[in-house]
């Protein structure tokens, strides 16, 4: 293959990751990283590597409006960190002992199944509906979780606060630790740990996750880098495509009829995830 | 300045001199050396350590240099929005905050000098 045809396949393919990656929340790597595997042969460890340093790209490019209209909470996102960051460190490091002991089959286990479980988030479909918000605790003034925000679907300001912050950071460590081991930003992860454990508004979540996946992604970025499964030409050309994709993607999203391109999305998580357990299973 | 303005400032100059490398780095690639366009490539991160980049990369103006210039500055802009708030929150004398994002600065730099596991 010449440099300039793989160029073109990379690019194709992990932008249209990052463009399914922003529609479905879930972010480029949960497709790019079984495709690249599966059907360009790319090895695991570069795989994840180049998947991993994309998802910086994405939460650089695509967090900066969100922050500079202040529906990111820099703050709460800053507080949280020390888990994500903590957790990245123990996943790849967990994931590069694997490595050096030869069971890359199981890495290819635990994403089929991490695939799997995705697909069923997916398919229950989000509650937006108002819940009851528990009253403010003691994490709430100590850390002064309170912020507010202007819903431009609603036209008016909305005010907020969040709760059990300790329980938000637990669940963070393993958005983390899962982000360090497979190579993928872990949005999922972190959305729940904010939307469902510290009860901030939806749209504060998903913003704040996607701003807080930088600095996740860069702590295990430097451990992959250290184990040199960051190959240099693979992993631009796959920030490159990603970055694109993920900026359609978001270009696109407000304007989509969700309900069936999430059940294809489904389809398609629910078919990697199968091809990527048997893949480990029977390689 | 607000602090959600700087962080928008050190994003937005990161993402781009990064973009800017890598197409620049990719660019440069049929111009050798070869064997670096192969996903099967031994050619990777593991020759450059992080920490000794700098040393590393100048002395060899290579398309590979480039293109790991470009995804280092990737790994760095999140590094140096995490400083920003160390210092900004010193500023203000927010310990609580102080001591996180602290804690995320070190726990950054731990894992850019931690040695590789060796199987």
């Amino acid at each position: 293959m010449s440099p300039e045809f793989l160029f073109t396949v990379l690019l194709l393919l992990s932008a249209v990751a990052g463009f399914v990656g922003s529609l479905t929340g879930l972010g480029g790597g949960v497709v790019l990283v079984p495709v690249y595997t599966l059907v360009l042969g790319v090895p695991i460890e570069y795989a994840t590597g180049a998947s991993l340093v994309s998802t910086i790209a994405t939460s650089l490019g695509t967090s900066v409006a969100y922050v500079r209209d202040r529906i990111t909470n820099v703050r709460i996102g800053m507080s949280l960190e020390v888990a994500t960051s903590l957790g990245a460190l123990t996943g790849s490091l967990a994931v590069a002992l694997i490595y050096s002991l030869g069971f890359q089959r199981l890495v290819y286990v635990v994403f089929g199944t991490v695939l799997l479980l995705s697909s069923y988030t997916q398919m229950k479909v989000l509650n937006t509906a108002r819940r009851a918000a528990p009253p403010p605790d003691r994490w709430t003034k100590r850390l002064r979780l309170y912020g507010r925000y202007y819903d431009a679907l609603e036209g008016r300001e909305v005010e907020y606060y969040g709760v059990r912050w300790w329980l938000g950071a637990l669940i963070m460590f393993s958005a983390g630790v899962v982000s360090g081991f497979l190579g993928i930003g872990g949005g999922a992860l972190k959305v729940l740990a904010m939307d469902w454990a510290m009860a901030l508004p939806i749209k504060v979540s998903t913003a704040t996750s996607n701003f807080m996946i930088g600095v996740t992604a860069a702590t295990s970025s430097a451990v992959y880098w250290a184990h040199g499964y960051i190959q240099p030409f693979l992993a631009s050309a796959t920030a490159l495509g990603v970055l694109l994709g993920a900026f359609a993607g978001s270009k696109i999203l407000p304007r989509l009829k969700s309900k069936s391109v999430r059940l294809i999305f489904t389809a398609i998580l629910i078919i990697l995830g199968l091809q990527m357990i048997l893949r480990g299973v029977w390689s | 300045m607000e602090l959600e303005d700087l962080v928008v400032l050190v994003m937005r100059a990161g993402l781009l001199v990064s973009v800017a490398l890598l197409i620049g780095g990719v660019l440069m690639t049929p111009l050798g050396p070869a064997g670096v366009a192969d996903v099967h490539s031994p050619v990777n991160s593991s020759a450059y350590p992080l920490s000794r980049l700098l040393h590393t990369l100048p002395s060899a103006p290579s398309a590979v240099a480039v293109m790991f210039m470009g995804l280092a500055a990737l790994l760095a802009t999140p590094l140096i929005r995490v400083a920003l708030a160390v210092l900004e929150f010193a500023k203000e004398g927010d310990w609580i905050y102080l001591g996180l994002t602290f804690l995320v600065l070190l726990i950054l730099l731990i894992s850019l000098f931690l040695p590789s596991i060796r199987g």
